[in-house]
């Protein structure tokens, strides 16, 4: 079996079968190396089938025949770190280093042994090395791997982010990759928040932290408390009467509310008069009160305001659709697009605009695209919250009905 | 998605804005000698008063008048530019600005301000660069730290995360207690997170990542059973995942139902099965035992704890107050020495070590501990109390308490 084929059969850690061969050929006897070749055999098989002590066994065998091998001893230190024997491990590897500095694979392995030994110090230069070798290096991402987690645990964040930057680039589709960002990005969000806990324990900001966790749980009538002890601590922070109007249209939409939370965006634009944000909430208002006419006109000003404002130039497609002008929908659902191309609703909202102006093929192909977005988002379904808040009413397709 | 709110607060622009007036008065003196020098004397003196008394409205009339009067001196649009800034007028600033730069491509500071309209207005490929020179070299701190935030929102609404991340992590070295810069950074880490689930549960739907990943989300926020439920999906598809029957055990405890402590055992006891470096299965098993009165085998587990990781500072206290159950002490000492050591501020460690101190008759040291225990105590209860709760936070391992000792 070709090495390449092995690995993928095996586990990346596997190395140096091959080699032996060669090494085999530094032996002063004829018949020890045939013994050393029945033990490699031997050895191989039962890689293949995953008998690990087995192996273990074999390559013993043959460091005993032959203790100046150092593939041998490499290969047992691969199989130690396969049933994770991991002191074990790294003195078979430092073994095959002494023997043969020019084991690369074996150095890596060391150090990646050390890391999950908890040898920090140890293996930390050799991980920064394999991690930045040229070339073929089969181990980058669990290196990657484990030098995020190093230095997360020596509390420099900078160089975690750098290699989970880098690990990104290279693997960008990779599930296990992916999964490593989401815990960098959400345990630092996570200490942020708990500076900020620390730092100003009484502040407007924290409140207003408060009032997202809470806007984000659905407690709405709690996270306006939360925005209105925000505003006592700081009457002119900025984007808190947002906040406060659109935790009040999520509590309730009725008119009494709608009107409460319509006097906070005109406060916010009070305040910052270019915020694109509250203008939109004012279409929205004015669009659950059935004025399509006044809706439009503050959503093109937020979308004046903003140019790339999707959720704005989905409420513009919306009311144009309404209207029977698809045709001028169609230019900005088009670019919400362009902007946003996960964005579930503007797929649906094109497919919409397309139907209506007759293009059947285009509906289904957006349609299509709005079936597989909406699946992948459903089963994030509320789960994470507490990192995704909503600082605005979101489009959806139900409220382009 | 990043939506925030305006990173700064005007009221931090006053060092900012009185620089750039200063920079520009002389000059418009000397503009004002070439064209009808009264009338533009007098236009100055009422923009100089009416900025003197806070009526920008005034001012910025009296400037849009010597902009008509004198329309090649440049300082009189960067003036004009800046009080629609200050106003929060960006659309109306940018133009003006930008005639100042078309005057006087030199003019200090114009291009950062500039970058901040741009920036404000949403225009971020644009601001960019002006940014960036404002916060590699900026007239001071209180603008580099305004710059900083434009920049990270910037690079957030172009969904280029890298950079944001990069400048954020500056703004957090150069004001760590700064509680603007907190909030804006937690919110960047969060926003980055949920895109990463996201692009994580299209790519592999049903992969043991994303049942991972909800289970710790669950985890932090409380919600125990479905927690439970989505690691045990992980160890469906994944048995031998190290890691999984840690959290899974971790979150059977978090119930916290004593009935349940000897499921949570046996999911640590797999855990070390599969790994058996895992220090904190090593830990929990450890705590569970204490707790179940099986001392010997508690002192065991903290005891592998502690020999596999020495800086493990709950599993040395764990191993402290179970060496003190078991009447011994001296042994417990040392222990309590190195959490001490590790952490001076545990409150647990001062009460625990007040113990062994009352256990081999050194009264007065017993009571000094005691006293550092009920001080650290009462700071803790007043923190307590005058903040909001900690957000969420997956918790490593279950940490040491005193409740159920303290009288």
């Amino acid at each position: 079996m070709k090495p390449n084929a092995r690995r993928r059969h095996i586990i990346s850690a596997w190395l140096l079968i091959s080699d032996l061969l060669g090494a085999g050929g530094l032996l002063a006897q004829a018949d020890r190396s045939t013994e050393v070749k029945a033990h490699y055999e031997q050895a191989a098989e039962a890689m293949r089938l995953h008998r690990f002590d087995d192996a273990a066994v074999e390559f013993a065998a043959m460091i005993q025949l032959d203790p100046g091998s150092a593939e041998a001893h490499a290969n047992l230190g691969a199989v130690y770190y396969i049933q994770r024997k991991y002191p074990q491990a790294s003195a078979e590897f430092e073994a095959a280093i002494e023997l043969k500095p020019s084991l690369v694979k074996a150095e890596s392995l060391l150090g990646m042994s050390e890391a999950r030994s908890g040898n920090f110090e140890k293996a930390l230069p050799l991980l920064e090395k394999t991690f930045t070798r040229e070339g073929e290096n089969e181990f980058r991402q669990e290196v990657g791997m484990l030098l995020i987690e190093l230095y997360t645990a020596s509390l420099t964040p900078d160089k975690a982010i750098r290699t989970q930057q880098a690990l990104r680039q290279a693997y960008p589709s990779n599930p296990e990759v992916l999964y490593s960002a989401y815990r960098i990005y959400s345990d630092l969000a996570g200490k942020a928040l708990s500076d900020l806990v620390h730092a100003a324990p009484n502040s407007a900001r924290l409140h207003q932290v408060a009032g997202e966790l809470l806007d984000s749980e659905g407690n709405f009538p709690r996270a306006i408390d939360q925005y209105h002890e925000a505003l006592e601590k700081d009457p002119e922070l900025t984007g808190i009467h947002r906040a406060l109007g659109v935790a009040m249209l999520n509590a309730s939409q009725d008119d009494a509310s709608m009107l409460r939370a319509q006097k906070e965006f005109k406060l916010e634009l009070a305040i910052d008069p270019d915020d694109a944000h509250s203008e939109y909430e004012l279409g929205e208002i004015y669009w659950r009160k059935h004025q399509p006419e006044e809706a439009l006109k503050h959503y093109s000003r937020a979308v004046q305001l903003r140019r790339n404002f999707t959720d704005a130039l989905l409420a513009l497609g919306k009311v144009w659709v309404f209207q029977g002008q698809a045709d001028q929908a169609l230019q900005v659902l088009q670019e919400a697009v362009k902007i946003d191309p996960n964005n579930e609703v503007a797929h649906y909202r094109l497919a919409q605009a397309y139907r209506k102006l007759g293009q059947a093929a285009e509906s289904e192909l957006e349609l299509a695209q709005f079936r597989r977005l909406r699946e992948a988002s459903a089963s994030l379904g509320m789960i994470y919250q507490q990192v995704q808040r909503k600082p605005i009413t979101e489009q959806t397709i139900e409220s382009g009905q | 998605m990043n939506l925030g709110n305006k990173p700064y607060d005007l009221r931090c622009l006053a060092p900012f804005g009185a620089w750039v007036i200063l920079c520009l008065l002389p000059l418009a003196s000397v503009r004002a000698q070439q064209a009808g020098r009264e009338t533009l004397q007098r236009y100055y003196e009422e923009a100089q008063t009416a900025l003197a008394e806070k009526r920008l409205a005034a001012a910025a009339r009296a400037y849009e008048a010597l902009t008509q009067l004198d329309p090649t001196t440049a300082e009189n649009y960067a003036q004009l530019g800046l009080i629609r800034y200050i106003q929060g007028s960006f659309a109306e600033a940018v133009p003006t600005f930008r005639k100042a730069l078309e005057l006087k491509p030199g003019l200090p500071q114009v291009d950062v301000l500039l970058a901040i309209c741009l920036s404000e207005l949403g225009r971020y490929a644009e601001a960019e660069p002006g940014l960036l020179k404002g916060f590699h070299h900026p007239a001071d701190a209180a603008t580099r730290r305004l710059i900083g935030l434009e920049l990270e929102r910037s690079y957030s609404r172009l969904k280029q995360w890298d950079k944001a991340v990069q400048i954020a992590s500056k703004l957090t070295q150069l004001y760590p207690d700064d509680p603007e810069v907190l909030y804006h950074v937690g919110r960047l880490h969060g926003d980055i997170a949920y895109q990463t689930m996201l692009r994580l549960s299209q790519a592999a739907p049903d992969s043991i990542w994303v049942h991972q990943a909800a289970g710790e989300a669950h985890e932090a926020q409380g919600h125990y059973e479905l927690a439970i439920v989505e690691y045990q999906k992980v160890v469906a598809l994944d048995p031998g995942r190290p890691g999984i029957h840690f959290r899974l055990g971790r979150a059977i405890c978090l119930r916290d139902d004593p009935a349940a402590r000897e499921e949570a055992a046996r999911e640590f006891e797999k855990e070390l099965q599969i790994d058996a470096t895992n220090v904190g299965a090593a830990y929990e098993i450890g705590e569970i035992r204490r707790k179940d009165g099986q001392l010997e085998k508690a002192r065991d587990s903290f005891a592998t704890a502690v020999q596999r990781q020495p800086d493990f500072e709950d599993a040395h206290i764990g191993l402290a107050r179970t060496l003190i159950e078991l009447n011994e002490p001296q042994k417990a000492l040392p222990h309590l020495e190195i959490a001490l050591r590790l952490n001076g501020q545990n409150e647990v460690s001062h009460y625990q070590l007040s113990r062994v101190y009352k256990a081999l008759g050194k009264t007065t040291e017993q009571q000094k501990e005691l006293e550092l225990f009920r001080h650290l105590r009462e700071q803790k209860r007043s923190h307590e109390k005058s903040s909001i709760a900690a957000p969420f936070n997956l918790e490593d391992v279950t940490r040491q308490s005193v409740d159920s000792e303290v009288p």
